[in-house]
């Protein structure tokens, strides 16, 4: 590591940053030391990270120890998955004063993120010998409403997505054994705690899951004594990459950029041996075996995955039928062919199958994880396709499960109805390509999928998916805008603002809320502030359709005017020539913004083929 | 006491120590070398230090040897104390 480390030096010193930086970020690994980690921090502030593509994020800590040498670290983290952070870390031990004071630097940062950053020893949940419960309960009901108000206040300032940490456990027991029996231990404060923060949290807040980062780097080895009297760190130096690590990850899936689609090899990856060779009778797969059993425990946590909303992908080099046998008839496999949208098997290359997976599935490359167990097959992956995450699988089956999940790929920060069918919908959306090809005519295909559409306006118990679509989408997003719940509602409260949710089902099945419009009316114009879709309905007429809602609303408003933009990213170029399409006109351009207009009185209601259903 | 590290061997690591963690090769310390000395040498930047050390000498500083380092013959002091080669 040493040798690696001072590698990346040279190169700095050489000015070679691209290199230098890959580099760096390909050696992050929360197990090193913090002395090796905090040379690699240091490293990468002599990297002048501005010329690479970036996403600047505010991050303002208000902690009640010292989080300094934390900070550093998550640079490094954040740089990893594409983030340039740039940190407000208040006083120390100052988290009311500073939310308090609307002068404070905290609000002049203009954070995307406040982290309040507590542990277990401040949130005032004080141990006693009481066994009344409801003391004890009381005691950390008033714990909740303390962390509760400091996020209210801050909510209250700005529009910041806030992190709040759960309650890590003290080494000591005054009870021993018992102390879970005594209600007013501090054990038993602090499991209450951490079970009753998760309720009715606001939206915005998020939890950072403190107490599992202690207890799985081992609560022995988390407590240093030394430090906390010291200098008042709450944590042994060596757990930051651990916290570093998993908040970065955490981070990614506030801000919607967290992986979707698990793509898997077969062989050796989901059962032991070779189905070619060995046949369906000769694969290693449930009781019987060490390493058929971890196979097996293996995929009921992939199933586990799919079952939370992760798209799952089969990817590998093997006869179709033979494969699709293996997985549809043994009787211990987990996985059915049900479970995959997509089930790829051939002798192409992977980098080559893995892209024709993600177009079939209409997501982007960067939404994929890959897993596979020959080191050569990854590097392939790891090479033509950079930005898709590949895991380096350890040698040993049984360490599967465990690598791949603490690799937090889909941390994400909400979970809603269209998350557990989302599987389902890419299948049958994988399906339905395939059948496209049976019709001569779009036209044809597309009154052959029956489709039927639900419109409706925003309200709390869409909100979440919602927020979920404008946050998440990054190909059909016209203009980059980004909302909180918090944000979205207080626009739509707003009479200026209007919100156009769109449901669509067709012939295979339910697709769900697959399509958001904010519009915000500014004197005689009526603009289209964000439209996001899911790409899974692209090109079925449902944009033609959703352009026949905005101008109803217009009507209705009687504005004169409907205006649209497109702020172009790397990844919206699908809807550059949107309102091309539709045939709203485009104003002579100034800045890489494009806008169009279309008056109100020279709007016509476009054909589709979809019936709106109430 | 045989096994009692020199002086000035422990000097010689710990200046490499000191050139890593400030990123500096050109570094060089001296016993009466302080805080005062090195640009980089704050409140933060001791404790990474402190830790480093405690690291490559393999051996824990009391809390409160932590916060009396006056110079780095201080640091020599209890390196000699307690490390063992």
């Amino acid at each position: 590591m040493k040798a690696s480390i001072n590698e990346v030096k040279s190169k700095i010193k050489e000015g070679k940053f691209e290199e230098s930086f890959a580099d760096l970020i390909s050696l992050v690994d929360y197990e090193l030391s913090f002395v090796e980690q905090g040379k690699m921090s240091r490293l990468l502030r002599k990297i002048p990270l501005q010329q690479f593509d970036l996403k600047t994020l505010k991050i303002a800590f208000l902690a009640t120890s010292t989080v300094d040498h934390l900070a550093e670290i998550l640079q490094l983290y954040l740089a990893r998955e594409g983030f340039n952070a740039k940190f407000y870390i208040a006083e120390y031990d100052t988290i009311y004063q500073t939310a308090l004071d609307p002068d404070s630097e905290l609000y002049s940062f203009q954070p995307d993120i406040v982290w309040v950053f507590t542990n277990h020893r401040d949130l005032g949940l004080k141990a006693s010998n009481s066994l009344s419960k409801s003391e004890a309960k009381e005691c950390v009901a008033d714990a909740i409403d303390r962390v509760k108000s400091i996020c209210a206040v801050i909510h209250s300032k700005c529009d910041a997505q806030i992190i709040i940490n759960n309650a890590d456990r003290p080494l000591e027991r005054s009870f021993g054994n018992f102390d879970v029996r005594v209600p007013s231990s501090k054990s038993s404060l602090i499991h209450r705690f951490n079970l009753e923060i998760t309720s009715s949290l606001a939206p915005g807040i998020h939890i950072f899951d403190f107490g599992y980062i202690a207890d799985s780097f081992g609560l022995s080895r988390w407590h240093d004594e030394a430090y906390w009297y010291h200098s008042k760190h709450a944590f042994s130096f060596n757990a930051i990459g651990s916290i570093a690590h998993s908040a970065s990850m955490l981070i990614r899936g506030i801000f919607g950029r967290s992986y979707k689609c698990l793509v898997l090899d077969l062989d050796n990856t989901l059962w032991g041996g070779v189905i070619g060779d060995d046949g369906i009778e000769g694969i290693r797969l449930g009781q019987g075996s060490a390493e058929g059993e971890a196979f097996q425990a293996f995929q009921h946590y992939i199933k586990e995955l799919k079952d939370r909303g992760i798209i799952l992908a089969a990817c590998s080099k093997n006869e179709h039928e033979t494969a699709a046998e293996a997985v549809q008839n043994h009787p211990e496999m987990v996985l059915k062919l049900d479970d995959f949208a997509v089930f790829t098997c051939n002798w192409h290359n992977k980098a080559d199958n893995i892209r024709a997976i993600a177009s079939t599935l209409d997501i982007g490359l960067d939404s994929l994880v890959f897993v596979d167990d020959n080191p050569v097959e990854r590097a392939q992956v790891k090479t033509e396709l950079p930005v898709v995450a590949v895991p380096d699988m350890p040698q040993d089956p049984v360490q599967y499960l465990r690598t791949l999940d603490q690799q937090l790929y889909f941390e994400t920060a909400m979970f809603s109805e269209e998350d557990i069918n989302r599987s389902e919908m890419y299948r049958v959306n994988a399906e339905r390509k395939t059948s496209q090809t049976q019709f001569s005519n779009i036209g044809d295909f597309l009154r052959d999928l029956s489709m039927k559409a639900q419109v409706g306006g925003f309200d709390q118990i869409n909100l979440p998916r919602v927020a979920q679509l404008i946050n998440k989408s990054n190909q059909f997003h016209l203009t980059t805008t980004r909302y909180s719940e918090k944000q979205i509602l207080s626009m739509i409260s707003r009479e200026a603002y209007e919100g156009l949710w769109v449901k669509l089902n067709d012939r295979f099945g339910d697709n769900g809320l697959i399509s958001a419009v904010l519009l915000h009316q500014i004197n005689d114009t009526l603009v289209v502030d964000t439209w996001v879709m899911s790409c899974r309905v692209l090109s079925r007429g449902l944009e033609d359709y959703i352009h026949n809602e905005i101008v109803k609303i217009g009507k209705q408003r009687g504005v004169k005017v409907i205006e649209g933009q497109y702020i172009p990213t790397k990844k919206n170029k699908l809807v550059a020539e949107l309102y091309n399409k539709l045939g709203w006109e485009e104003l002579p351009r100034e800045t890489s913004t494009r806008t169009w207009q279309l008056p109100i009185e020279d709007a016509v209601y476009r054909e589709n083929y979809i019936e709106s259903i109430f | 006491m045989s096994n009692k590290l020199d002086r000035n061997e422990i000097l010689k690591k710990l200046n490499e120590v000191f050139c890593d963690v400030f990123e500096d090769d050109d570094i060089v310390i001296q016993e009466e070398t302080t805080a005062e000395d090195i640009e980089d040498w704050d409140s933060l930047m001791h404790i990474t230090l402190v830790i480093t050390v405690e690291g490559e000498f393999d051996i824990k500083l009391k809390a409160a040897e932590v916060g009396k380092l006056v110079n780095v013959g201080a640091l020599i002091d209890i390196l000699q104390d307690r490390a063992t080669s």
